[in-house]
């Protein structure tokens, strides 16, 4: 097996390629001479004259790289909460929606769509505030209905996760039927956010993905500890209540982020955390990185193809993470010999 | 500013943990380092800008006579055809397909999950329109990217169609042709109401929009713009039982109801025929169905707001007026 | 050296008291086993000293630290526990679980450094697995995962160690091997174990004293031929009891009274009378 170096060595040169991939093709063909000029220019390195190619500029900056910012970044948020909330719940069908983040989401945003909210605070549109919001209370409620005096004892937090959760989905199929005039819009949002929003989402959803996955990264020897179960970890010494808590919390912030900015996207939460657990181990300060930047990876390539497979038209991505990565998955499962969690 | 001291130094994963997050930051400065420029290719020259208020109220100022339009909707581009405007369409959506010398025009691809940016500024247009089925948040990122966006309404009857088509005209430059149309149309629309009222019947309707689920479709309800043209080609709509725009009946309530006409709005998207609507299990006892008052209809004649709309209403009438119960 | 005092200390747990007003003191190199009837309260003995269920009443003291006071970092720092149901995840190294033990010396932001490498390679060389040390969970016998699972509490440097039926699933060889290792740990290092038994002369066997549990309270302490009376096992397990006292090495030996010939002798008796 590869050494952990190699593999983030691997893994960073893969992002790389991806985000040039990502901002180099689209529907428009832009000359790679061209790409690089105004790349130049922009760094202030060299001038060049805007006339005919501004509108290369406009689609290159203001479109393409933004877009595979906000990729990057969802992949990113989504395979390492998928990562903590599998070793949270020390178990591999754990992805980052099923404490009800995606429910409580799908329900925010479906409300502020039926009610006609047209306002856009802060540069982002009311959908996007009321899909977060909605995530992280849905989450909250979860988490308080699994209390049991002063515990939150890991198995109750996933039931509850699972009831609430289909309470928010009915909530919302019920809220879509009601108002159909909503129901394209907020049946587009289930199957993918908004993607088009320029630089705001993506500058906003930054600093929670910093945060979210340096609290996680802070806590990685802590998770690989908890690894053994929680009376065993407390027994080591881990305050095993707060760990988890600031756990759920840290991965929910990300999560909801990364719904609200970049829609319901399925399997690179579950899958992504996998494929690299069989080329960094348990360990999560291994894995954990690699999560970062190989989720960011695999969406950035998958929304590359989703974009440009059927030009103009374009797929949602989810559609793509599933029809690639699953094949992928597998090969990957018969490879190995030992069972990977 | 992100600080990334508390990153632990000795692990080598850290490092390239921090190093994405450098990646990230450059790509951040790299956008926010200049601004949006005013597009030098809009080339506002010595023509007389216009402004104009559009439906959503915002004011939207253009050069006067367009010569690059994009249009987002097939509403909207059949206006444009129906005023001679069509010379300066450059772009259109994929469901503009009519006339059919719009197929010749370049799509931009569908709006669904949403519009092709790349696409629509590689055009690089004067104008865009959209329509009031256009998702706002298309409209917002067309207009971040510096193009101009005109929105026509989202109709909720015939003056908002004949102030869309009459803003189309003002904003395109083509005001003379958008102005006779829309007389034309209000004539066409008058002759529908004088023969209307000189009915002694009204029958009633069942207009499907959706069959999927045969025992629960989807019909208008009161207060829609298809419930207002029933109502004013003569008939009553079985749906107005509902003050929902659009919902679903269940079969048992509109077996109740017995409408006089069927009218198959599921036709062109939704495959429903005659022959389909005869196999459903349970409809056999409608009156419609025994009588074969059953009718397969363009429902882009009704849910398009723009110049054919009053085909779809002389439609309507004539299927109100040719089932046996009229005069 | 300091010896663990455990004084007055009374146990509940879903609103049963299972532990009350119970003493009981562990010297340092010395073993001390736990036997007692099951629901007794020997495995809420040792989850109340690691602090997995507080107590409600008592005290529990390490010479003059206060044991309940500490956070569970401390605590673990001095004592440590080899739990009877310790599942280990199969895709860790046994390397890795023994460095798991170190936890309570490395706070949040630090990684390993030289000393708790060292702290690994002592504990697995006591427990004769350094040349297991790459092998993967997945791939050990259930003997070995019970070393590996000492190793691990040894890597924690403790002073206290608490085994909850460390035999329990082993056969003899392993059992025997295990003991033994036990055995020296304790004098070698100094520490204090507890450990607690359902084969009562396996205990007896092991142990330098005895503490009989029932009903949340110790019995009877002290070395196995002073608690070892058929009267007060009897009791304490309500079933009569024999015991005789092994010809090799003088320890008592103790089993189950065989009446069952008896009811044989007396029916047929009653047969033989009917007659």
């Amino acid at each position: 097996m590869k050494t952990p170096i190699a593999a983030s060595i691997l893994l960073f040169v893969i992002l790389i390629t991806a985000l040039v991939l990502g901002v180099t093709i689209g529907s428009v063909q832009i000359p790679p001479k061209i790409i690089i000029s105004l790349i130049l220019d922009r760094l202030s390195i060299t001038d060049i004259a805007i006339e005919d190619i501004s509108k290369y500029s406009t689609i290159l900056f203001d479109i393409r790289m933004p877009r595979v910012a906000l990729m990057a970044l969802t992949g990113a948020a989504l395979a390492t909460a998928g990562a903590t909330y599998q070793g949270l719940f020390r178990n591999p069908l754990a992805d980052p929606y099923l404490v009800g983040v995606a429910s409580g989401a799908g329900l925010g945003a479906t409300i502020a769509i039926t009610t006609n909210i047209n306002s856009n605070p802060l540069g982002l549109s009311a959908i996007t505030i009321a899909a977060f919001i909605g995530g992280i209370i849905t989450v909250g409620i979860v988490v308080m209905a699994a209390r049991v005096a002063n515990t939150t004892p890991v198995t109750t937090m996933l039931l509850a996760g699972i009831a609430i959760g289909s309470f928010a989905t009915a909530a919302t199929t019920l809220l879509m039927l009601r108002r159909p005039d909503g129901l394209q819009r907020a049946f587009n949002w289930m199957l993918g956010a908004y993607l088009g929003g320029g630089w705001s989402p993506v500058k906003i959803m930054i600093p929670y993905m910093v945060l979210g996955s340096l609290l996680i990264y802070i806590n990685a020897r802590a998770l690989n500890v908890f690894q053994l179960g929680e009376e065993q970890a407390q027994q080591l010494g881990i305050h095993v209540e707060r760990l988890k808590i600031l756990l759920i919390a840290a991965a929910t912030l990300m999560t909801a982020s990364a719904v609200a900015f970049g829609g319901l996207i399925g399997f690179v939460g579950l899958i992504v955390p996998h494929a690299l657990r069989m080329m960094t181990g348990p360990d999560y300060r291994r894995l954990l990185p690699c999560c970062v930047l190989g989720g960011a990876s695999f969406l950035v390539l998958s929304d590359l193809v989703a974009r440009n497979i059927m030009a103009p038209r374009e797929l949602p991505v989810g559609i793509i993470t599933a029809l690639t990565g699953t094949p992928f998955f597998i090969f990957l499962l018969r490879k190995l010999k030992r069972s990977v969690f | 500013m992100i600080v990334i001291t508390t990153v632990p130094k000795s692990h080598s994963n850290s490092k390239i943990f921090s190093n994405i997050l450098t990646v990230i930051l450059i790509l951040l400065t790299m956008c926010s380092c200049k601004n949006i420029e005013s597009l030098p290719y809009l080339n506002i020259s010595s023509r007389e800008d216009i402004t104009i208020t559009d439906s959503l109220g915002r004011e939207i100022t253009t050069v006067s006579s367009p010569e690059k339009i994009v249009s987002l909707a097939a509403s909207n581009t059949e206006i444009l055809f129906a005023i001679k405007a069509n010379t300066t369409l450059i772009g259109r959506d994929e469901y503009s397909d009519y006339p059919l010398e719009a197929l010749k025009i370049q799509s931009i691809g569908s709006l669904y999950p949403q519009v092709n940016t790349e696409v629509i500024v590689n055009l690089q247009p004067d104008l865009i329109l959209a329509a009031g089925i256009t998702n706002p948040d298309d409209v917002t990122a067309l207009e971040k990217l510096g193009l101009t966006v005109f929105t026509t309404s989202i109709a909720s009857d015939l003056d908002d169609i004949y102030k869309d088509i009459t803003n189309v005209g003002v904003i395109t430059g083509y005001v003379s042709n958008a102005n006779n149309l829309v007389d034309k149309m209000k004539s066409r629309v008058q002759t529908v109401q004088d023969n209307v009222s000189t009915y002694s019947i009204t029958p009633s309707v069942y207009y499907e929009i959706d069959a999927s689920e045969p025992s629960k479709p989807w019909t208008p309800g009161n207060g829609s713009f298809i419930d207002m043209l029933i109502t004013t080609a003569g008939g009553t709509n079985i749906g107005s039982l509902s003050n929902d725009l659009y919902w679903q009946i269940s079969l048992e309530q509109l077996i109740y109801q017995d409408p006089d006409i069927i009218v198959l709005g599921s036709n062109k998207y939704g495959g429903q025929t005659k022959s389909t609507v005869l196999e459903r299990p349970g409809w056999e006892t409608l009156k419609a169905v025994r009588t074969g008052q059953i009718y397969e209809f363009d429902d882009d004649l009704v849910s398009r707001p723009g110049p054919r709309i009053v085909i779809g209403l002389e439609t309507l009438a004539n299927i109100i007026s040719m089932s046996e119960y009229s005069q | 050296m300091d010896p663990l005092t455990i004084s007055n200390l009374s146990v509940s747990y879903n609103n049963q008291t299972i532990i009350a007003d119970l003493n009981l003191t562990l010297k340092r190199a010395g073993i001390v086993a736990l036997v007692g009837p099951n629901g007794a309260g020997k495995s809420t003995l040792i989850r109340a000293i690691t602090g997995v269920i507080p107590p409600i009443r008592g005290s529990i003291y390490l010479g003059q630290l206060d044991i309940l006071g500490l956070s569970a970092l401390e605590r673990a720092r001095r004592i440590a526990v080899v739990p009877q149901h310790a599942p280990l995840p199969d895709n860790f190294k046994v390397q890795e679980i023994v460095m798991l033990g170190r936890t309570p010396y490395l706070p949040l932001w630090k990684n390993e450094t030289a000393i708790d490498h060292a702290s690994v390679t002592q504990a697995l060389q006591h427990t004769n697995q350094t040349n297991l040390k790459n092998r993967f969970v997945s791939d050990l016998s259930g003997g070995e995962l019970q070393r590996v699972v000492i190793a691990r509490a040894l890597a924690q440097d403790p002073d206290v160690l608490l085994l909850d039926e460390p035999t329990a699933h082993l056969d003899l060889k392993h059992q025997a091997s295990i003991l033994r290792l036990i055995k020296s740990l304790a004098t070698t290092k100094n520490i204090a174990v507890l450990l607690t038994m359902h084969d009562i002369n396996q205990a007896a066997k092991c142990a330098d004293s005895v503490a009989l549990i029932s009903n949340g309270n110790i019995q009877a302490y002290g070395p196995p031929t002073d608690v070892y009376t058929s009267q007060i096992l009897s009791k304490v397990y309500d079933t009569p009891v024999e015991v005789i006292t092994h010809p090799d090495h003088g320890l008592p030996f103790v089993t189950i009274y065989d009446n069952l010939h008896q009811e044989e002798v007396e029916l047929k008796s009653t047969i033989k009378c009917q007659e």
